[in-house]
């Protein structure tokens, strides 16, 4: 399609922008509408940035179709919440204004969300409200009259449940209604409303006011307020028996990760060894073999087999959101954030960083103070993500004895609570650290929504769930296959000379490199191999364990060495206290191009990621040498 | 390459194979490094310089920073299918 074509199609396609308040339903609603797959989830300040998507009415009329981040107000205090003033003031050069808004309002929560549709509807613009969550809010009693409510707000109103897909066309309907028959003001039009000014104080009593008289005049029936909520509130929010919930909830989703993944772990790990034997048995020794089997399938079935874990843990996070109960443990961590100078908002970011920390340091969008923000980027990748857990795993389930501990706790899942556990310690650590050096200023206060429990979508669990695995398998199948295949040449050529009696490994690019840079890892009690691994491990963490199935397999490539055995591999070779130490590295270097980027963009300078890169490469080492040297004087050396 | 495979060897059917494997895993891992990491920078350092058409055509070969670990949240819009 010319460029031509392109502009004269934007043109007529109407722009419909997403806004209300957070933890609405914004995007469960964009998704409905666009038949999107955008991440929703039960507390305040998923999305961060604008998302666009493409909708179709019954009668036909295409709609181009804009998620923007929750805002309590136009009067913005956040980069997130300035994404969307912006978009709707049509101050975004790169964005053209939408024409027609829909004003997303929890029904369950009409006294706070009314508030912004009367400042949207002051827009002048033609609005659509979207009364979101009505099962829920019928549920607890609520009757509205929808006629008087749309008449005192001179808006039309239209009932959703998004997450059941339900008034959704109604919805297109009268989208494309007020398309047409309002006209819609010209860009010179727009213009005049750009010029929007803070409210002052009386303007905003004023509005809630108003707000108060469209609901007294609208609501038949009030809704009960949830008394079994405030119920479950007393106790996962009081300090100490809301702490041991939480100790005890995370304690049994890593038991849980290692006691109900090992059967399909078994069936895959199987399935590869079989795969192996199945590839190598048609073709004659030779290269191409070696790089089948020593290096695909070795290297990329080494990091498939997490599969079944990775999904375990996904599941029990996205359980926790979708049930609301992740709000709450942030709110139960402010005490402990607010110690080491972290801003409470940030254990939304922190927590997001243990899926991954790219989502997690856009998360941080959602803080007000630049030195908040800016501590909370820097301490990010510090979380466990989950690119860590198979290295994790692997040297878990190789050096660390399944042994009870007592009743159902067994040490292997206890020792990857522990680096869950340490990963935290030491981003709150460095947290402290900065804040008293580089960043002091005192702490904001938090003040944050809860939000409503909701028994969790099976749907939205599974379809998260489906996500997860493709994202994984996508990543094994490019990043981590394209990566062993390089690998697997390094570590094979330069070919071993005429009688040479040392393994051909060493003589290859990747050993030579591996022996060079040895002295510097030996006092960590790496030796050359971990070195070879630990370098691809940059581009993604996971890399490392696929990294060194291939070192090993082509090194022991005469001998009877199998895919699925590199656990059994690195017991006979490493010691528990070399373990330790890489564990220790894994907990705290920063082992991801992707986040440095990710950095780059969100602070927009080199400096942050440069600095981010080097305090964590620090740590990691000083941790490593400590834990590799007090491991030895234990006699695990 | 011939250097590589070690002197007087030649190469065989396998390793002809195998080293175009490797040749076009290069080549990806390439891409995906220019998409990831340079496509941004470059699209500001020529946004900078005043050549907006350009940028934008460098821009739109961005991957906007992506790990390929989080479902959503990289990159700077996300286009969705109708309906």
């Amino acid at each position: 399609m010319s460029d031509m074509s392109m502009d004269a199609l934007v043109l007529v396609i109407p722009r419909i922008a997403l806004a209300g308040n957070p933890n609405c339903g914004k995007t469960a609603l964009f998704n409905a509408l666009t038949g999107g797959r955008q991440k929703v989830g039960n507390y305040p300040g998923v999305t961060v940035e604008r998302k666009e998507g493409i909708a179709k009415s019954r009668s036909g009329q295409t709609l181009s179709i804009l998620d923007l981040p929750g805002t309590y107000s136009l009067d913005a205090r956040t980069p997130d919440e300035e994404i969307t003033r912006d978009v709707l003031l049509g101050r975004r050069l790169d964005e053209e204004s939408p024409q027609v808004l829909i004003a997303v309002a929890d029904a369950t929560n009409l006294e706070r969300n009314l508030g912004l549709v009367l400042e949207l509807k002051a827009l002048k613009r033609p609005v659509v409200l979207a009364l979101n969550m009505m099962d829920l809010a019928r549920s607890r009693g609520l009757d509205l009259n929808l006629e008087v409510l749309a008449k005192e707000l001179g808006v039309p109103v239209v009932p959703t449940v998004a997450t059941k897909k339900q008034g959704i066309d109604e919805l297109l309907e009268a989208l494309v209604l007020q398309y047409k028959r309002q006209q819609h003001p010209n860009a010179a039009e727009i213009a005049e409303h750009h010029e929007w000014r803070k409210p002052t104080h009386d303007e905003v009593r004023a509005r809630f006011i108003e707000v108060d008289r469209i609901l007294g005049l609208s609501t038949r029936t009030k809704a009960n307020p949830t008394i079994w909520s405030d119920r479950i509130d007393h106790i996962v929010l009081h300090p100490v028996w809301g702490s041991i919930v939480l100790v005890v909830l995370l304690a049994t989703i890593f038991q849980t990760i290692f006691s109900w993944a090992t059967i399909p772990q078994d069936w895959i790990k199987q399935g590869i060894g079989l795969f192996g034997t199945f590839v190598g048995g048609l073709l004659q020794e030779g290269p191409l073999r070696s790089l089948l089997v020593d290096g695909i399938i070795a290297g990329v079935g080494a990091v498939l087999v997490f599969l079944p874990q990775i999904l375990l843990l996904f599941a029990f996070i996205l359980i926790l959101e979708d049930s609301g109960y992740m709000a709450r443990a942030a709110f139960l961590m402010d005490r402990v954030m607010g110690r080491v100078g972290l801003h409470g908002r940030a254990f939304i970011p922190l927590l997001s960083s243990h899926a991954c920390a790219i989502p997690g340091i856009m998360a941080t969008r959602t803080i007000e103070n630049p030195r908040d923000r800016l501590t909370t980027i820097l301490v990010a990748p510090l979380t466990t993500c989950s690119a860590r857990l198979p290295v994790y795993s692997l040297l878990i389930a190789a050096f660390i004895p399944n042994t009870v501990v007592w009743g159902p706790i067994r040490l292997q899942g206890l020792v990857m609570f522990g680096l869950y556990a340490a990963g935290i310690f030491a981003a709150l650590l460095m947290a402290v650290v900065l804040r008293s050096t580089l960043f002091r200023g005192p702490k904001p206060p938090l003040l944050m929504e809860l939000p409503t429990y909701k028994k969790p979508s099976a749907v939205n669990v599974m379809m998260g769930l489906r996500e997860r695995a493709w994202l994984f398998l996508k990543r094994v199948g490019t990043v981590i296959l394209t990566i062993s295949i390089v690998l697997w040449f390094l570590a094979s050529y330069p070919k071993a000379p005429a009688g040479a009696t040392e393994p051909a490994i060493n003589f290859s690019y990747a050993g030579r490199v591996g022996h060079a840079i040895e002295p510097v890892l030996r006092p960590l009690g790496f030796d050359w191999r971990v070195g070879i691994a630990l370098i691809p491990g940059f581009a993604a963490r996971e890399v490392m364990v696929g990294a060194l199935a291939t070192v090993y397999a082509i090194e022991a490539a005469n001998e009877e060495s199998k895919v699925s055995a590199l656990g059994e591999i690195l017991r006979k070779n490493w010691s528990t206290a070399t373990a330790l130490s890489l564990l220790v590295w894994y907990i705290l270097a920063c082992q991801c191009l992707s986040t440095l980027a990710v950095t780059r963009r969100e602070t927009n300078s080199w400096r942050w990621p440069l600095f981010m890169v080097g305090y964590m490469t620090v740590l990691a080492y000083g941790g490593s040498f400590v834990t590799y040297h007090v491991a030895v004087w234990l006699g695990l050396g | 390459m011939r250097a590589a495979l070690g002197a007087g060897n030649t190469l065989s059917l396998q390793e002809v194979i195998a080293f175009g494997i490797v040749a076009l895993a290069v080549l990806s891992l390439a891409i995906r490094f220019y998409r990831s990491y340079l496509a941004g920078p470059v699209s500001g350092w020529l946004l900078g310089r005043g050549k907006v058409k350009w940028a934008m055509r460098v821009k739109a070969q961005s991957a906007g920073g992506s790990c390929g670990n989080c479902p959503s949240a990289c990159g700077p819009e996300v286009k969705t299918k109708a309906q």
